[in-house]
């Protein structure tokens, strides 16, 4: 019965494990080689190398803060990466945060979706001696360098100014949003600067655009629909303002109803240009970006001597924040801000 | 009436058959994981560190688990469209829980509950009125991730008593403890449906309905057990998602469930029923799980990674079902 190698007699097919077994001692041999490889390739250099991990970037809205990398990477002579989930998919994010310090980059910029959600990411990068900036959202308690932004709630403010100027500080407005941290911030500062300041504004209806450029223009066409006597629309994304122009122009009613948009998507420009948009907040993107990797390099390099060594002490010689500001853009502007 | 024991004999044929095909799948699995790790080694000199392996098993933990279930589930001829929804409720329902004082333990356990629940309605909704279950889960679908942005209306639920976090931050021989959950979830998982009686009936139920149903196999309570089981893992998996970001998240999971299902079906499983093994799914998580990795390793343009998975998830179902052709 030895050297038997016909059928198993035992019902289970051991031929074949067997053979596995085989293939996996073997392939383990092999893994032993490996550490070989990866030698060469580190030996073969790389540059340093910068990373914004954002959320949702799929939509054209980052477009300026890619800008600002590759910019900043052509000044500065190093290499910009722009990544991140395409969707708001926060449990993504922080995955993708561990895979990349893993990576181990020269710097991080990071946009959250989910402070809570990443705080701990942070904390392993700080550790593996990477130095963070956050952007526009902050991810408080944690050992990042420096953010950089501005305060969603005083966007509204911003707006809320504009809006009450378009349609002379009276009347019934709607606000336009979808649910994420910061846009709802923005709202809550439209309605402060309403509150405050001009009495006679009333927000009638806050309605959710999903940020979808395709349903964006559905949403506010309803809206306008259930409220005929409003004067005027805020929007708080990149995609409210040229969803609520559709929706304004189908309805005829183009300088009835006054909009004010955020950020600055290309394709919302013409609208303000033709002033169905009476004008837009935008965020100093180009600059977040631009300046967040210059700071980090300078860092990395030692380039701020505020102490002899501050990389090496661990002392931070960076400002914790910074407030980077908005930007209205209207007709006057519009020019600036249109591609070359 | 031949009861399901007595039909044991000459089944077993079929099923060391249909086993033997399984283990050449996961045996070809292996070897493309093998692969892909070895050029992975050669071309990014990061891939291979604990702090990239640590993150690549803390991100395949809500699929590792789901996917068990998932397998039950495919076996059965049944599947469930809705775990990434119930994944996304059930971290926000714990979450929410612990924010409003509830123990750790009395808020882990009223989530496992609710998850079960919904696996359980699910299961209704296919066995008690006949609807398919595409239908039947996309409604839950919408449903369950509808109840958690009402909850929260967007925002992640914080403020987790810090306890909370040490099964999924705190590293146990390098991997975070939620890993090793997954692990051992996967290996009772892939026990269970192998050896055990019960367990076993689910093949018979997604080969051959009719023919279970007449060999004495209580083909409604198999299937029942099966979709309970998927929503229990479901909030198992958020449990462990919210551990680990230390926050409820309503979002999380978006287009998870089809991720899962990708991952079941390149391991072996057949959307018809009657095939598949939690082993086979689980490489095939790993798998999916090493391509997306790679592709972070190596800065692949965020736009052009959903080209990569589609690619390969239409190259593995197609080289599966050539495979059946050939073997038929």
């Amino acid at each position: 019965m030895t050297h038997y190698r016909g059928p198993s007699l035992s019902g289970r097919d051991t031929t074949s494990r067997r053979n596995f077994l085989k293939t996996a001692a073997a392939a383990g041999a092999g893994g032993m080689l490996l550490p070989t490889f990866s030698q060469q390739a580190l030996a073969a250099g790389e540059g340093l190398e910068y990373v914004f991990l954002s959320i949702v970037t799929q939509v054209p809205f980052w477009a300026d803060h890619r800008a600002g990398l590759s910019d900043c990477a052509s000044a500065l002579g190093i290499k910009t990466t722009f990544t991140g989930p395409l969707d708001f998919d926060t449990a993504a994010q922080a995955r993708q945060l561990d895979e990349i310090i893993a990576r181990q980059p020269a710097g991080l910029l990071i946009f959250p979706g989910d402070a809570n959600a990443l705080a701990a990411g942070v904390e392993r990068a700080a550790e593996a001696g990477i130095p963070v900036a956050t952007i526009i959202g902050d991810i408080p308690g944690t050992p990042r360098l420096t953010h950089l932004g501005v305060s969603n709630f005083d966007a509204g403010k911003v707006g809320g100014e504009m809006l009450a100027r378009a349609i002379g500080g009276k009347g019934k407005v709607l606000i336009g949003t979808f649910p994420s941290p910061a846009t709802l911030e923005r709202v809550e500062g439209y309605k402060a600067v309403f509150k405050e300041k001009y009495p006679d504004i009333v927000v009638v209806d806050t309605i959710n655009d999903k940020a979808d450029p395709s349903y964006a223009p559905t949403a506010y066409a309803q809206a306008i629909q259930a409220h005929p006597d409003i004067v005027g629309i805020a929007g708080t994304d990149g995609d409210s303002g040229k969803g609520a122009a559709l929706a304004v122009t189908e309805a005829g009613r183009v300088g009835d109803i006054k909009i004010v948009a955020m950020d600055r998507n290309t394709d919302m420009l013409p609208y303000i240009e033709n002033g169905t948009i009476y004008g837009s907040v935008a965020q100093k993107s180009y600059t977040e970006t631009y300046l967040a990797v210059s700071l980090l390099h300078w860092y990395n390099t030692n380039a701020i001597r505020m102490v002899k060594d501050p990389k090496g002490s661990g002392i931070n010689p960076l400002p914790e924040n910074i407030v980077t500001g908005v930007v209205e853009v209207s007709k006057d502007n519009i020019d600036q801000f249109k591609a070359a | 009436m031949l009861l399901a024991y007595q039909i044991h004999r000459p089944r077993l044929e079929v099923g060391a058959r249909l086993r033997r095909l399984a283990a050449a799948r996961e045996f070809a699995l292996l070897i493309m994981i093998a692969i892909i790790v070895v050029i992975m080694t050669a071309i990014s000199p990061h891939f291979m560190s604990m702090a990239n392996f640590r993150a690549m098993g803390a991100g395949l933990v809500p699929t590792g688990i789901l996917v068990v279930g998932m397998t039950y589930l495919l076996v059965s001829g049944g599947f469930d469209l809705s775990v990434g929804s119930v994944l996304a409720l059930t971290s926000t329902i714990c979450a929410y829980l612990m924010a409003a004082g509830w123990g750790i333990p009395a808020a882990v356990l009223a989530t496992l509950i609710v998850g079960t629940l919904i696996g359980l309605v699910n299961g209704g909704l296919v066995t008690g009125f006949g609807i398919n279950p595409l239908v039947a889960t996309l409604g839950t679908m919408s449903a369950a991730r509808g109840i958690a942005l009402v909850m929260t209306e967007g925002f992640s639920v914080s403020n987790l008593p810090p306890g909370f976090g040490a099964v999924g931050n705190v590293n146990v021989l390098g991997m975070p403890g939620i890993v090793w959950i997954m692990l051992a979830l996967v290996l009772l998982g892939d026990v269970g449906l192998r050896y055990s009686g019960f367990f076993r009936q689910i093949y018979f139920v997604g080969s051959n309905e009719q023919s279970a149903r007449l060999s004495g196999i209580d083909v409604t309570k198999v299937r029942l057990v099966a979709y309970g089981l998927t929503g229990l893992l479901a909030a198992v998996a958020g449990i462990l998602l919210a551990s680990r970001l230390m926050s409820g998240t309503p979002t999380a999971g978006a287009g998870l469930e089809l991720q899962v299902l990708a991952a079941a079906v390149i391991g072996g499983a057949s959307l018809k029923g009657g095939e598949g093994s939690v082993l086979g799914a689980f490489l095939g998580a790993v798998f999916v799980a090493l391509i997306n990795n790679a592709m972070t390793m190596l800065a692949v343009s965020i736009y052009w990674q959903m080209i990569v998975t589609g690619g390969v998830l239409v190259a593995a179902v197609a080289i599966d079902m050539l495979g059946r052709r050939g073997r038929s």
